[in-house]
């Protein structure tokens, strides 16, 4: 027995004598729960795979676009094209084909990763920095400031993203950096309306009340207090929020006002291939980045479902086995 | 034949951490017209075996028998059993807000009840419901009856549940805890109405609870169930005066009412075992002060004991009436050296020396705000016509802007360093919103709250933080007032990080010793709130609130949350913590027998005000107030006479009233066996009562004089209530009742 004399003193707590052979329930963290769920969920386990595959996929692009010896911008006038000058179907040289500049469909679907990566993974921690930053105060606090901070992320809300974007676009010219920060921008009240919520909730619990009486200022509650209880809430809606973004990228990119040719993404390289119809003399234009796209959000948003039924498993769905667990 | 009759119940779950054996093996069975306690702790799978017979817990592994009326519960499929429940057997939950539907009223929902199981017309089982409302002792039951659930106060919302249960005449009702959600005084009239149904009816009854004194009052034969076990049965009688489990007599032991004042509580060491394995031993014997290596072999099998026929027991020990250590010369085991501490075994059973050591040191208190040149018996807190009134939030639909709910309506006390000053009423009394009050957590609305004689709203931002060096609070909720994400090491720490006392290896080397302090393993600082249990918690809390050696504690229900076994635990180590560290002590509490153990002086409270306060043992032997003496005469003693003969008491009628709207004159004149007219009229004060030398102040027209008792008083219909929304006839009445 380690149990030291004042335990066995006090009679508390350490298995007394021969409570030997209880099973250890204990000595599991929050996350360490969490993630034993998660990996209990197969799909979860897949999603999160497919999405560590494409991050690495996107770190690496360099790599591998050397090692297929393709570059995502380079022509094949040669090879890349039939004599017809159409693009060249999927082949031994170009795994998935050519586009119609005779581009390698491969290398740019990967350097297309890398933009949505960027994009999507960017804009969202932008967005969730600023999100529980202001759910916070405007939680926390309440009164005026809180009814302005919760007016102000309705009005954003009500604006037409694809629109403003449009405009924007229109004035200062197309950028990477410009449709992160306008994706990011509207974005923030999505998180901050939920954040703010479960402040409102938190700070009533009585372990802030707790903390207060302890002499904590308003800063520490909200920082040592309230924050690491907003984690789990913020990653949950994070991931779910990346393949939006994913998607609004590849949607304006399609149209032309994000990503500019010859970059690669996969919104551009959907939109070449609708172009003059190509797609339907070279479906694989249309299809491996269309899959790509799919496949990417989807494994984003499996995995924020995982996440949530993990990190917070009363809510969603309901206990496998059903029946009490007390 | 009997009723019910259970063989070998087990039922299983399948969960996260694996198997949970939730029962293992329980046996009862209820005669026809009989009552039966079912009594066991939080996890003792009580509950779970009853819902378990029903089906009524899906995802369970259940095996076993459960004969009633000739068939096997357990074998019947779902349509069967529906026409058994609610029909033959009725149930009765703890909660009646959750288990009445909100949107429906409550003469449809029973009329509906009537409807499912029988061919009656909708005017028919209307009727029919407006009867069983009238049966339970709801006024105006043809009004009340198109009213929803929300419309109702707790106790009377429970008995719509009864009418509910009554309905089709079940020939059983279970009650899971159904007073357990209801103050006393309301506990006191539902179960007085559930007595006085069943001798009715002759409906058999078996009633659920954690509380040995509801079951001492109500019930014919108990079961006490430990870890999914029955560990004895027998008749009442039989289990308060002859206890032979271990554990029976443990939690006996543990509930204060059962010592007197200057008596340390003897708890039940330790905590209730997992159940993620079916039991290979006794699942008692790592408590149990008598332990030895044969009840390691197995579990022990229930087996005759005593003189009273159908006592049974699963213990090992001799019957003959022997002590646990002469009965078992062989006990060697770490059982052995248990008994000898268990009176110190839960507090701080460490030397003086180093208690010493481990209290915090005192840091340089800002002159001014620290008590400590105050003499042990002077005043450290005091409150002057203490007011809060919170504004009623304007809704939509409120309609009623500018009014607000009086919390704490002018109450003035002080408390003397080194004493402790409980403070009792029932929900809604104020009692919690001036725990916050006096600790400055909630600004006062009006009055004075002094500590060391500085006013708390004349402090500035600095000296306020200083002021929480000396003012700690415990908190009712030991769930509710950790932070879930934080490691416990921290939130134990944390004083010392808001006030920059000390970081680093110190800071750690002073919160292990913190947690030596109140009993739990420094090995565990790095752990999270959820893997403790609930006393151990509640040990957590207590470290925190002593972290930087403060002068007042107040604390806020702080054992109310827990199973009685532990409760006497966590008792006795605020007791010992307070002979030790020199605290004071502000106590609150809704539970009477567990303020009278720990107080010295107290206050009992009624909507707001305070009605009486003075030395314990003045308020508890002799009341003055008349809301006093009703009180702790509806307080479930868990003991039986040894006639068998009942205790008196004196049943108040309604519930509290709503704070919004408080009665004029004394508060209490509505609900009072002696109001007269000027009690409706004018608000009796505080005062010295002549001839009475105890110290006490009373708030009474007419205070009850010595050796007149309430049940004397004019009294009127028992069952005639002026509750909840309905308070157009006050009832001037308190039902003497003997049962």
């Amino acid at each position: 027995m380690s149990a030291s004399t004042a335990d066995i003193l006090l009679g508390i707590d350490t298995e007394f004598g021969i409570a030997d052979d209880e099973p250890d329930i204990r000595g599991r963290t929050p996350m360490r729960l969490a993630w034993a769920r998660l990996r209990r969920d197969k799909v979860s386990m897949a999603a999160l795979g497919f999405v560590i595959f494409i991050c690495l996929v996107g770190v690496f692009a360099p790599v591998l676009t050397w090692l297929i010896g393709h570059g995502p911008n380079t022509e094949y006038p040669n090879i890349g094209l039939t004599i017809f000058g159409h693009p060249v179907p999927p082949s031994r040289t170009f795994l998935l084909g050519t586009d119609d500049l005779g581009r390698d469909v491969l290398s740019r679907l990967i350097y297309g990763a890398r933009v949505s990566l960027e994009v999507g993974v960017g804009a969202t921690v932008l967005a969730t920095v600023l999100g529980v930053a202001a759910g916070l105060i405007s939680g926390y606090y309440g009164g005026m400031l809180d009814a302005f901070i919760a007016r102000f992320m309705d009005i954003l809300l009500a604006f037409p993203i694809l629109l403003f974007a449009l405009a924007l676009v229109a004035r200062f010219g197309p950028s990477l950096t410009l449709i992160l920060l306008v994706i990011a921008f509207f974005e923030w009240p999505l998180i901050g309306r939920l954040v703010r919520g479960q402040v409102i909730a938190l700070r009533e619990r009585e372990f802030v009340e707790a903390a207060r009486a302890a002499g904590s200022s308003n800063l520490r509650i909200m920082f040592v207090d309230i924050t690491p209880n907003l984690i789990a809430l913020a990653v949950v809606y994070a991931t779910l929020l990346i393949p939006v973004n994913i998607v609004l990228e590849a949607t304006l990119s399609y149209l032309g006002l994000g990503i500019q040719p010859p970059t690669a993404s996969w919104g551009n390289m959907i939109a070449e291939a609708q172009n003059g119809d190509l797609y339907t003399i070279a479906w694989w234009m249309l299809v491996f980045p269309c899959v790509a796209l799919f496949l990417t959000t989807l494994a984003f948003n499996l995995l924020g479902d995982g996440l949530r039924d993990a990190l917070d498993p009363r809510h969603g769905r309901s206990n496998l086995l059903g029946g009490k667990t007390r | 034949m009997a009723l019910l009759d259970v063989q070998d119940l087990r039922v299983s779950f399948a969960t996260d951490d694996g198997i949970v054996e939730a029962v293992q093996g329980l046996s009862f069975s209820v005669e026809r017209g009989q009552t039966m306690g079912i009594v066991g702790e939080s996890g003792s799978g009580k509950s779970v075996a009853t819902q378990a017979i029903l089906g009524l817990s899906p995802g369970a592994r259940v095996s076993g028998q459960a004969e009633f009326e000739g068939m096997d519960l357990l074998e019947l499929d779902e349509s069967q059993l529906q026409s058994i429940r609610g029909a033959r057997i009725a149930m009765i939950f703890q909660d009646p807000l959750t288990s009445l539907h909100p949107l429906y009223r409550v003469g449809k929902q029973i009329a509906e009840a009537i409807r499912a199981h029988s061919d009656a017309s909708r005017r028919e089982a209307d009727g029919r419901a407006v009867e069983l409302l009238d049966l339970v002792g709801i006024p105006h039951p043809s009004r009340r009856a198109r009213d929803f659930p929300h419309q109702f106060s707790g106790g009377m919302r429970q008995r719509v549940m009864i009418a509910m249960a009554l309905a089709l005449r079940p020939s059983l009702i279970i009650a899971d805890e159904p007073t357990t959600a209801l103050d006393v005084t309301v506990q006191a009239q539902i179960l007085e109405l559930l007595a006085d149904l069943q001798s009715q009816f002759g409906t058999a009854i078996i009633l659920i609870t954690h509380d040995l004194g509801v079951v001492a009052d109500f019930v014919n034969e108990v079961v006490v169930m430990y870890a999914g076990r029955t560990m004895e049965r027998s008749t009442v009688t039989a289990t308060f005066t002859e206890p032979h489990h271990p554990y029976t007599k443990g939690l006996l032991d543990s509930i204060p009412s059962h010592a007197a004042r200057s008596d340390r509580l003897r708890p039940i060491k330790g905590n209730p075992p997992s159940s993620l394995r079916a039991a290979t031993r006794c699942p008692f014997s790592p408590r149990c002060p008598a332990a030895h290596e044969e009840c390691l072999v197995a579990p022990p099998p229930l087996r005759p004991v005593g003189n009273s026929p159908g006592h049974l027991s699963a213990c090992l020990l001799p019957d003959d009436g022997t002590t646990l250590r002469e009965g078992l010369p062989g006990a060697s085991a770490p059982g052995s050296t248990a008994e000898t501490t268990t009176s110190q075994a839960d507090g701080a059973a460490e030397p003086p020396g180093e208690a010493a050591t481990t209290a915090p040191v005192q840091v340089s208190a800002e002159p001014g705000l620290s008590a400590e040149g105050v003499a042990e018996g002077e005043i450290v807190l005091e409150l002057t016509d203490v007011v809060k009134h919170f504004p009623v939030k304007g809704g939509a639909f409120a309609g009623q802007r500018g009014q607000s709910v009086r919390a704490v309506d002018g109450i003035s006390l002080h408390v003397r360093k080194g004493e402790t000053l409980g403070l009792v009423g029932e929900s809604g009394c104020g009692k919690s919103t001036l725990a916050r009050l006096m600790t400055g957590l909630l600004p006062v609305t009006s009055g004075r709250v002094e500590f060391v004689s500085r006013d708390l709203s004349s402090l500035s931002p600095r000296e306020t933080r200083l002021l929480r060096r000396q003012l700690q609070m415990v908190f009712q909720d030991p769930y509710g007032s950790l932070n879930p994400r934080r490691r416990v090491g921290s939130i134990i720490g944390d004083p010392f990080a808001i006030h920059k006392v000390c970081s680093g290896a110190e800071r750690a080397s002073r919160v292990q010793d913190l947690m030596r302090l109140v009993g739990l393993s420094p090995e565990h600082f790095n752990r999270f709130p959820a893997e403790f249990s609930g006393g151990q918690r509640q040990r957590i809390g207590i470290a925190r609130a002593l972290a930087l050696n403060p002068e007042v504690v107040v604390c806020d229900e702080p054992v109310s949350a827990l199973d009685v076994s532990i409760q006497a635990q966590i008792l006795n180590l605020l007791e010992d913590l307070q002979s030790q560290l020199r605290l004071t002590y502000v106590f609150i509490a809704h539970d009477l027998s567990v303020v009278r153990h720990v107080s010295d002086r107290v206050a009992v409270m009624y909507l707001g005000k305070i009605v009486e306060m003075g030395p314990v043992e003045a308020i508890y032997e002799r009341a003055r107030h008349p809301y006093t003496a009703s009180l702790l005469s509806a307080i479930p003693v868990a003991e039986v006479a040894a006639g068998g003969e009942r205790r008196e008491r004196v049943l108040l009628s309604g519930g509290v009233p709503s704070p919004v709207n408080p009665p004029s004159g004394c508060r209490f004149h509505p609900r009072c066996p002696k109001a007269q007219e000027v009690c409706s009229v004018e608000e009796p004060s505080l005062r010295h009562l002549g001839g009475d030398s105890e110290g006490r102040v009373v708030a009474c027209h007419f205070p009850v004089r010595a050796g007149e008792t309430l049940a004397s008083a004019a009294w009127g219909d028992a069952n005639s209530s002026s509750d909840g929304v309905l308070q157009d006839k006050p009832a001037t009445s308190a039902a003497p009742v003997t049962s």
